[in-house]
């Protein structure tokens, strides 16, 4: 059902905004993911995505300043909504109960 | 760092802008702006660009943002109820200039729309029938030595002729136009418009019988099938109960007829028009076998649906040769026009009730050119008072509105005006219809042209005046810089001012050259009103005499002898008007005979006197000739003696042989015109004699007024013939027939020369008052500085003054051409007359000065103080 599943972009995305609070928008958002996860998502994947996640109600934008060199349009800034942080917190405790249940790896992890 | 090389590629931008302009796209772009500054700066331009360009390509296609349209439609909506509300709002405002302006567009559309209604009837002519487009007329042209001479009528031999040979050839009918009198209640009437008809009449064309057999009804000799008019003419408004098959009607020659049908009557689109058909066969009979001799049958071929007409007309020589030889091929010229080019487009030959092309592309192009003068001031003033309208463009477009929704605002102004304009117009023109109807000689009535093809046409121009009058002030108010107009810089551009000169230039131009037409065709007709024709008009009246009258003529032209007020009495077979009848000649020498196809005209001894033909060598026919010579005695006018190359003198004691009967000239008279002024007077031979029994009008010369002597001239006929209806023409009235035409283009070039300087009048009024309105401030403080009120009055009226002059100049070399044109068509004719065109000029620079001078004067004549105090 549309809006209950977080996609593992969508994620990285959801993530990215939470990091950088309140300077989200679109070249931040790509600069965060290349700076951390060492991937270069194209902007046509990213604004894809973006759209998505504020269609799902995840996250809310709200238009910022104009500036020069984005050709005098608007900055749109984007911050994480309710929804957004439940279902981040849910992908994340699905992962770690997961996780819990490899007993191996476990002890790899441990030495 | 150069400007340009931060822009990234233009093209790339519009393929994502296409989309839309909504926030995301906005996003979107910025974003890709931003990277490419940095990418720039980092990798050079060339790099840049193409990154650029591939991120456009992955915006695409990750479908990154989208199309919004479902919102947009409820917007538009809304946008053009709004714009409605603000045109009505700013319509209201201006009401002077809205009323200006819907004054002129409704009064010019109202024009056109009878013009439409008249054009739309001319073209409908003929169309009511089933097998229309397979329907011929075949005319005929005789080809007498070096004499050609086309006629809308054949031979009684044309049509059968055509349907023997030619297979394609389905039917053939043959209509005679005559007139004939009934007996109503023992009265005689006189019915014209009566055909004699082949029995395939009803095949061919499309009448609705009400009563009879179409198959059948034209079969017997001495049938008659009647119009539901003559029908109840005769029988009274409950005809239709009674039976009126098998019933007969009497006529005045004493013969019978059997109603054997009952049509609808004629629609008024037919040029084939009649109030009875009597069967041919009637006739027929007592002319034996159908020859080449007499052209005086209409003959329509029905051909089939796959014969081309142009194939055949190349065939019939060949066929005429095989069936008649090689003596009548060389005489005879048979030809086809399609019936739907008969009524507008057929100019060769005469066939009656037939208009002319012509006329329709005239009032066409009038009606065009009102109609442009009054889109021609809806612009004006739209420019004009954009200049008013430019705050509020500021504003909107301050607050983000779009040049397309401005424009769009702008038309929908135009659309309105327009609109509430033709509404009027219809109005307009419904009240003016029975004016018009009287000038155009038409019964046109709206209930018949309420069409849904001519409401699509009705509507689609007034959609498209609305666009010409609307666009440009559109494109012009709604490109206005807002920083400028805001800034209260903005000035009155020279391309408009220069647009709105050229228009008014424009306008008066046109009104210049109606007036200078009107004047112009006005001093002809009146010139052809005072020409000496070369015999009286005056107090001449025609009594058209039928078969029996013609019997009891000379004891008719006894009784008349007593009356004081009868002057002279001559029996003729053409009026004097209007000679038309032509036959040959022949000139016998002693070697051969040579045969001339000349006008001619059988008369009785006293037709020269009683018209006032001036005798210039030789005598007057002999007392009584006609009855009791065997042979003819020939007068000839001047023309025609110069035709046979003799002088008057030589000419008298000729021989000439009209209708294989022997005669002698016996006198030669001045030339006189016998038929219109468009022609020149042609050799015309006047005969008479014993032999001649077709006259078919008795001139009657009269003294004092007479309508008196009407009433003793119908007593006096009542008594000698009382079987012969009594019908009494002026042939003043006659002779301004011929000028029919003449006489409605010109009410009608009147109407719209009226219309044109009204309506270019009313826009200069509107475009000074604005303009002098702008200029307040200025005058006022000329006043100040010591200017004169005419010295104000001659700066504010001189720029507008010189336009209509230089629309006058203009305007003379056009109207010469035109009026040249029309001229040539009249052989005799005025000359080109200067003091007209510039009398005309004159008379509209004058007015169109009054009209500045109204303004002028009312705001020169206000205290400076008051303009000036006002900031």
């Amino acid at each position: 059902m549309k809006g209950t599943y977080l996609g593992e972009f969508e994620e990285v995305v959801l993530l990215a905004i939470a990091i950088l609070d309140d300077d989200a928008y679109g070249i931040s958002i790509k600069d965060e993911i290349k700076k951390r996860l060492k991937r270069n998502p194209s902007i046509g994947a990213l604004h894809s995505a973006l759209n998505r996640l504020e269609e799902k109600g995840y996250i809310q934008s709200k238009e910022g300043d104009t500036t020069p060199e984005r050709g005098g349009r608007r900055k749109l800034y984007y911050h994480i909504a309710k929804p957004g942080i439940r279902a981040l917190e849910k992908s994340r405790l699905l992962r770690n109960s997961m996780w819990d249940a490899i007993p191996s790896l476990k002890l790899n992890w441990k030495s | 760092m150069s400007e340009e090389r931060n822009i990234p590629p233009r093209l790339a931008t519009r393929l994502i802008e296409r989309l839309g302009n909504h926030k995301e796209v906005s996003n979107v772009l910025g974003d890709l702006h931003e990277l490419h500054q940095r990418r720039v700066n980092e990798s050079g331009v060339a790099i840049a660009r193409l990154l650029y360009w591939r991120d456009i390509f992955s915006v695409l296609t990750h479908r990154a943002v989208k199309k919004k349209n479902y919102t947009q439609s409820k917007n538009t909506m809304e946008l053009f109820y709004n714009y409605f509300k603000v045109a009505g709002r700013s319509l209201l405002r201006q009401k002077g200039h809205t009323v200006i302006n819907i004054i002129g567009l409704s009064v010019g559309f109202a024009f056109s729309l009878l013009i439409f209604l008249y054009v739309a009837h001319e073209v409908s002519y003929n169309n009511f029938h089933s097998k229309g487009d397979r329907i011929y007329l075949l005319p005929m042209t005789w080809h007498f030595n070096d004499t050609d001479m086309p006629t809308g009528a054949n031979c009684s031999i044309g049509g059968p002729f055509m349907k023997q040979v030619f297979p394609e050839v389905e039917d053939n009918v043959r209509i005679s136009i005559s007139s004939l009198s009934f007996y109503k209640n023992q009265e005689a009437v006189k019915e014209t418009g009566v055909f004699y008809a082949d029995s395939s009449f009803f095949n061919v064309f499309t009448f609705p019988l009400l009563m009879g057999d179409a198959r059948t009804a034209l079969v017997e000799p001495f049938s008659i099938v009647l119009t539901r008019v003559t029908a109840e003419k005769y029988f009274g408004p409950s005809w239709q109960t009674q039976n009126l098959l098998g019933k007969t009607m009497t006529g005045t020659n004493n013969k019978t007829y059997l109603i054997t049908g009952i049509a609808e009557d004629v629609p008024a689109n037919s040029h084939l028009n009649f109030n009875a058909i009597v069967s041919l066969s009637t006739v027929a009979v007592s002319k034996g076998q159908p020859s080449w001799d007499n052209s005086e049958f209409y003959t329509y071929l029905l051909l089939n649906e796959h014969a081309d007409a142009p194939t055949i007309v190349k065939q019939i020589p060949a066929k005429m040769d095989e069936v008649f030889g090689k003596e009548t091929k060389a005489v005879i010229e048979l030809d086809l026009v399609p019936l739907r080019d008969v009524y507008l487009k057929n100019t060769k030959y005469s066939v009656p009730h037939t208009s002319n092309i012509m006329y329709v592309r005239i009032f066409s192009f009038a009606a065009l050119l009102v109609l442009l003068i009054a889109t021609i001031n809806y612009i004006n003033m739209a420019t004009a008072r954009s200049m008013e309208r430019a705050l509020e463009v500021g504003v909107r477009k301050v607050m983000g509105a779009q040049r397309t929704q401005l424009f769009y605002q702008f038309l929908s102004e135009s659309f309105m005006v327009t609109s509430f304009s033709v509404a009027l117009a219809i109005g307009i023109a419904w009240l003016m219809l029975p004016l018009f109807n009287e000038f155009s000689g038409k019964a046109l009535n709206f209930g018949n042209l309420v069409t849904g093809e001519n409401i699509v046409i009705v509507l689609g121009i007034a959609l498209v005046i609305s666009l010409l009058s609307g666009i440009y002030p559109a494109l012009f108010v709604s490109g206005y810089m807002p920083v400028k107009v805001l800034k209260g810089k903005l000035k009155d551009s020279v391309q408009g001012i220069r647009l709105r000169k050229t228009l008014v230039v424009g306008q008066f131009m046109i009104s210049i050259l109606l007036i200078t037409c009107t004047l112009m065709v006005s001093s002809q007709i009146s010139y052809i009103r005072s020409k000496s024709l070369g015999f009286d008009k005056e107090q001449l009246v025609s009594l058209s005499l039928d078969s029996l009258a013609r019997t009891r003529m000379g004891f008719f032209k006894n009784t008349l002898l007593s009356y004081p007020n009868v002057r002279g009495m001559a029996a003729t077979y053409q009026l004097p008007t209007n000679i038309t009848h032509q036959t040959a000649l022949s000139l016998r020498s002693e070697t051969d005979e040579e045969r001339k196809l000349m006008t001619a005209i059988s008369v009785d001894a006293d037709f020269a006197k009683t018209i006032g033909l001036k005798l210039i060598a030789g005598n007057n026919f002999t007392p009584n000739i006609e009855k009791t010579s065997d042979t003819w005695e020939i007068i000839l006018n001047q023309s025609a003696a110069d035709f046979f190359g003799w002088t008057a003198e030589d000419a008298i004691g000729k021989q000439l042989r009209i209708w294989q009967v022997e005669g002698v000239v016996k006198g030669v008279v001045q030339d006189f015109h016998f038929s219109s002024l468009h022609n020149p007077i042609a050799p015309l031979a006047i005969f008479s004699g014993k032999q001649a029994t077709n006259y078919s009008n008795l001139l009657v010369k009269v003294s004092g007024n007479p309508e008196h002597i009407k009433a003793q001239l119908e007593a006096s006929w009542k008594k000698t013939n009382p079987d012969s209806p009594f019908i009494l023409t002026f042939l003043d009235e006659h002779y301004e027939a011929l000028y029919k035409k003449d006489t409605q283009l010109k009410s009608i070039i009147n109407i719209f020369a009226c219309l044109a300087i009204f309506i270019s009048i009313l826009g200069l009024f509107g475009l000074a008052s604005y303009s002098i309105l702008q200029r307040t401030r200025e005058l006022g403080i000329r006043k100040v500085l010591g200017a004169s009120v005419s010295n104000l009055v001659s700066l504010v009226s001189g720029s507008f003054i010189r336009l209509v002059l230089i629309a006058f100049l203009l305007a003379v070399p056009i109207s010469w051409f035109v009026m040249q044109q029309w001229l040539s068509g009249f052989a005799y004719r005025i000359s080109f007359n200067w003091w007209l065109v510039i009398g005309s000029g004159a008379g509209t620079v004058i007015l169109a000065m009054l009209t500045v001078l109204y303004h002028s004067l009312e705001v020169t004549r206000v205290n400076p103080s008051e303009t000036l105090r006002v900031q």
